[in-house]
């Protein structure tokens, strides 16, 4: 079996079959991080397609030392980054406009447990770690390569986040 | 060992293996310190969260959509034909409109400095015409210096489309 790099190598050359079984082996996963993500299955679904488009137009481009998968994983995060400052830029208009309150991010979502509500809710770079240090069990160099940081950051990025989960959290022992 | 550092290594130990990875020491301290206690249950229910969490599906429509896309994308970025009549007609109207322009601009200059030579000072009407040559200047050069991206844009568009 091909190891994804090999894949990546094939679809920079124009292999359609490559790009198939790439979409097969980390479409479900990137669209799972995705909805977690973004909180919204709606543009997980939009972000899952550019995420894929992208990949093909970088194909060429695409170093093949690397892991594919941090590097799919980093588009996913930073389309997902992009789609999330969009959100709040007009969120922000729209409270400008209507003067309403601001709306807790994420608080549509009442079936969610308590703890799932709280990684919905921390900042975006924190939970972009979050999420891909438990949810995709990466490790930190994985991490670190997926979303272009040193691993010094991913740790204190980490850190923050749990640090942020602790904070007015009811952990039982 | 300060809590900090224990709890850098307790967040390896849960994503790693968890309660049963703990050694002695490690569990004393967490007897002692009801801090580290709290991190590392925190830990514990993180990964269980993530272990029991719902799978996600993904619809075939969506796979398959995806695949179509990107698949596109793909034959998209190993087209070499930049060059098509739809992108090739604009362009060379765009190229005759510049003789066009520059005429138009040197009628307009001269015509109204004929005409407004007996009434205002000759400072007044170099400024006008300078001021109406550098106005049409940026506007063609913007115009035309957004040609490349257009063609580039209509080109991507095209071919994803297909």
């Amino acid at each position: 079996m091909c190891s994804d790099e090999e894949l990546m190598a094939a679809v920079a050359n124009g292999d359609e079959a490559a790009l198939a079984a790439l979409i097969d082996r980390y479409a479900a996963g990137v669209h799972a991080y995705l909805v977690r993500h973004s909180g919204n299955r709606d543009d997980a679904d939009d972000l899952l397609q550019e995420t894929w488009m992208r990949v093909a137009r970088s194909a060429k481009g695409f170093d093949t030392a690397r892991r594919f998968r941090s590097w799919i994983y980093g588009i996913a995060t930073n389309l997902a980054r992009d789609l999330f400052r969009r959100r709040m830029t007009k969120q922000r208009a729209l409270r400008t406009l209507a003067m309403n309150p601001p709306a807790k991010p994420g608080a549509d979502s009442a079936d969610r447990g308590e703890l799932r509500e709280r990684v919905a809710n921390l900042p975006e770079n924190m939970r972009a770690v979050l999420l891909l240090r438990y949810y995709e069990g990466m490790n930190e160099a994985e991490m670190a390569d997926a979303l272009e940081i040193p691993r010094g950051t991913v740790k204190s990025r980490l850190h923050a986040a749990l640090r942020e989960l602790r904070g007015g959290y009811g952990v039982s022992n | 060992m300060n809590c900090e550092a224990r709890q850098e290594q307790l967040e390896r130990v849960a994503f790693d293996g968890g309660i049963a990875a703990l050694g002695d020491e490690e569990r004393e301290h967490l007897e002692a310190c009801a801090d580290c206690s709290s991190q590392f249950a925190l830990l514990q229910q993180l990964n269980g969260e993530a272990r029991d969490a719902q799978p996600i599906a993904l619809s075939p429509q969506l796979r398959a959509s995806v695949q179509e896309r990107a698949t596109r994308a793909l034959r998209a970025s190993h087209s070499s034909q930049i060059f098509r009549w739809e992108t090739a007609a604009p362009l060379a109207v765009a190229l005759l409109a510049v003789p066009i322009a520059i005429g138009q601009g040197w009628l307009w200059t001269h015509g109204l400095s004929y005409l407004l030579e007996p009434w205002l000072p000759t400072s007044v009407l170099t400024g006008l015409t300078i001021f109406y040559a550098a106005s049409a200047a940026l506007t063609l050069g913007g115009l035309y210096g957004s040609l490349p991206f257009a063609i580039a844009y209509a080109n991507r568009n095209r071919l994803e489309a297909r």
